[in-house]
């Protein structure tokens, strides 16, 4: 009971960590997978699950009014389909990711919804509470932020779950889980590489030196 | 060619949409802010010095003298990042204007009486006016980032119901 | 010139300020509520027009809002300009504080906590709230003491200690720590074929080349439905 408690607690504070307040990285995808996967076991697979995730995460930078696509309820759907055993071959995984993937859409879109509500909160405070403090609508603000992780988080994790079991009573291929996130990582590492800025050259031979020099370590 | 020359017109000049967006996207490593106000304000030139990359070349200019050197400036065949303050401020350089630079309203905050036009872009009635007046000659991309779709306005003054 | 800030509250106010963002006036109702905070702490009695006023349009790097407040009371006691600075320094702060924190920190505590996540994934994770937050957290804790102490001037700071350079030196050694993780990962999880390690050399180039032309999602869906294919017709 009390992990299932900490579950809902974890998808409302990982909500508010990314949206409204604190910004103290919970909700990076690899801090937040791993975080559910100590709480209900396979740590390392959401690790890993969590790791190529933030790859593509760390790309979409959330500046000024930009709404980055949301990668902690990405990471936090896998996670938990992982450690409830929903994802137990490759195929399986495969097609969770590519239903987290479509709808993170949705999701995303809330949190433009959200910062409209906001708005609308702001509205009403000028409009009739002009010179009283404006900490009641912050932390209304941030009230919603964390029921936004509780229902949405949670709902568009349990439809993700049963089609996902739907379909993997059709379809079921066993493969190598971690190989193929690394294959995935290996994309997501070439847009890593041209998103980070450094003058070209430089940056391309250092990254082909820490290249050689991880597969001479091993 | 692949040289970009981008004529924003951002109220906040440089800020993190500018860096993030334009400039380390577009390898973009001349920037010109062109602002009357900017110009006479040595704290406000250190500053906005400042805050760019280090390999990144500020300059500013003056209306007037902007017109005046946009020759030079255009000849150097480099993509620039041209900034401005204000519609205003972009349709008083209207006469440099041609089909080969990008003219793009990215960010011009909320105030009274203004008309939303994306979450970043609010305008007022004569903003609209002059934006009307230059989109008669050349394409406008109302959008914050380059690699978003710009909103597609062709009939600024319709927002205004004219 | 710390007897204006009650520091332990402000610097917890300063991690939910940004509670009410919206596209009205952004993070303006978290400016105002900060700059409240520091009103009512240190008797300033600042007229009510005058703060109500701070709930205009404003938006800054949340983790250098605190140098904004120090360089607006101290233009504010002296009479200055608090609120024309206030306007200038929240784009210019914007810009040092998404290119270093959003565009360069992130990406180099995630790498770093990857990296040592491979060995325990938990100590990876420490890391990555380690390295991350002692920034953030400097950052907010120290700012207004050095815009209240600087004032107006506080870019010099920036200057000195050359922070729109930490983000290109940041960048440069992720690009080196990413070449670390790909090919430590690749060997440790990955296959021991040739086949394999091929796949992955493709996959890099095609990310490197197509990285500026389709949007990082949408490519996420086609190397998904790609690894389809490739476990439907060769096996795992």
């Amino acid at each position: 009971m009390f992990s299932y408690l900490a579950l809902f607690f974890i998808s409302g504070i990982s909500s508010v960590d990314r949206n409204a307040a604190l910004h103290m990285m919970f909700s990076r995808p690899l801090v937040l997978s791993t975080i559910v996967g100590l709480l209900f076991g396979n740590v390392y697979l959401c690790f890993l699950s969590g790791l190529l995730i933030e790859l593509f995460g760390n790309i979409d930078v959330p500046v000024g009014t930009k709404v980055s696509k949301d990668d902690t309820f990405m990471s936090y759907t896998m996670a938990v389909l992982i450690s409830f055993d929903v994802v137990q071959v490759l195929s399986d995984y495969l097609l969770a990711l590519l239903v987290v993937i479509i709808f993170v859409f949705p999701v995303t879109y809330v949190d433009v919804l959200t910062r409209k509500w906001n708005q609308h909160l702001l509205m009403r405070y000028l409009k009739y509470n002009l010179y009283k403090s404006p900490f009641s609508i912050i932390w209304k603000g941030i009230m919603i932020a964390f029921l936004k992780g509780v229902v949405l988080y949670n709902l568009f994790c349990l439809v993700t779950m049963f089609i996902v079991v739907q379909i993997e009573s059709y379809m079921s291929i066993e493969g190598n889980i971690t190989a193929y996130i690394f294959l995935m990582s290996s994309f997501l590492a070439g847009y890593l590489m041209r998103f980070l800025s450094f003058k070209s050259i430089h940056k391309y031979v250092i990254f082909v030196m820490g290249l050689v020099l991880g597969w001479l370590v091993i | 060619m692949n040289r970009k020359l981008i004529f924003r017109v951002d109220d906040r000049l440089i800020h993190g949409q500018v860096i993030e967006g334009w400039i380390k996207y577009f390898k973009i490593r001349e920037i010109i802010i062109v602002s009357d106000r900017v110009c006479k304000d040595d704290l406000q030139r250190m500053i906005y010095s400042s805050i760019l990359p280090e390999d990144c070349i500020l300059q500013f200019y003056s209306i007037e003298n902007f017109i005046n050197n946009f020759a030079e400036i255009y000849s150097a065949k480099r993509s620039i990042l041209i900034l401005f303050e204000s519609v205003r401020d972009l349709y008083n350089v209207r006469e440099v204007l041609n089909d080969e630079i990008i003219i793009n309203v990215g960010c011009v905050a909320s105030r009274e009486h203004k008309i939303e036009i994306t979450d970043t872009v609010f305008l007022d009635k004569d903003e609209l006016i002059l934006l009307s007046k230059l989109r008669e000659k050349y394409d406008i991309q109302v959008k914050k980032l380059p690699w978003e779709t710009a909103v597609e306005i062709k009939n600024f003054l319709s927002l205004i119901g004219e | 010139m710390v007897s204006y800030l009650n520091k332990g509250k402000s610097f917890l106010k300063s991690l939910i300020f940004t509670g009410n963002w919206n596209y009205e006036n952004m993070q303006g109702s978290g400016f105002r509520l900060l700059l409240e905070d520091i009103n009512k702490a240190n008797d300033l009695n600042i007229d009510e027009k005058q703060i109500a006023k701070q709930s205009e349009y404003f938006n800054t790097h949340p983790f250098l809002v605190t140098f904004i407040l120090g360089v607006w009371f101290k233009e504010f006691l002296k009479e200055g300009q608090p609120d024309y600075f206030k306007k200038v320094y929240s784009s210019a702060l914007a810009a040092l504080g998404d290119s270093f924190f959003w565009h360069s920190l992130r990406p180099i505590s995630f790498i770093i906590a990857a990296l040592f996540g491979l060995i325990n994934p938990i100590f990876g994770v420490i890391l990555y709230l380690l390295i991350f937050n002692f920034f953030h957290f400097s950052f907010l804790y120290i700012g207004f003491d050095m815009g209240f102490f600087m004032g107006k001037e506080v870019i010099s700071w920036f200057n000195r200690i050359k922070f729109n350079k930490w983000s290109g030196y940041a960048d440069f050694i992720t690009a080196f720590l990413l070449g670390l993780l790909l090919s430590l990962g690749l060997k440790k999880y990955g296959l021991e074929t040739i086949n394999y390690y091929f796949t992955a050399t493709c996959f890099l180039l095609v990310g490197f080349v197509i990285a500026k032309k389709l949007d990082v999602l949408f490519s996420l869906i086609l190397v998904v439905l790609a690894c389809f294919v490739m476990l439907v017709t060769k096996g795992g």
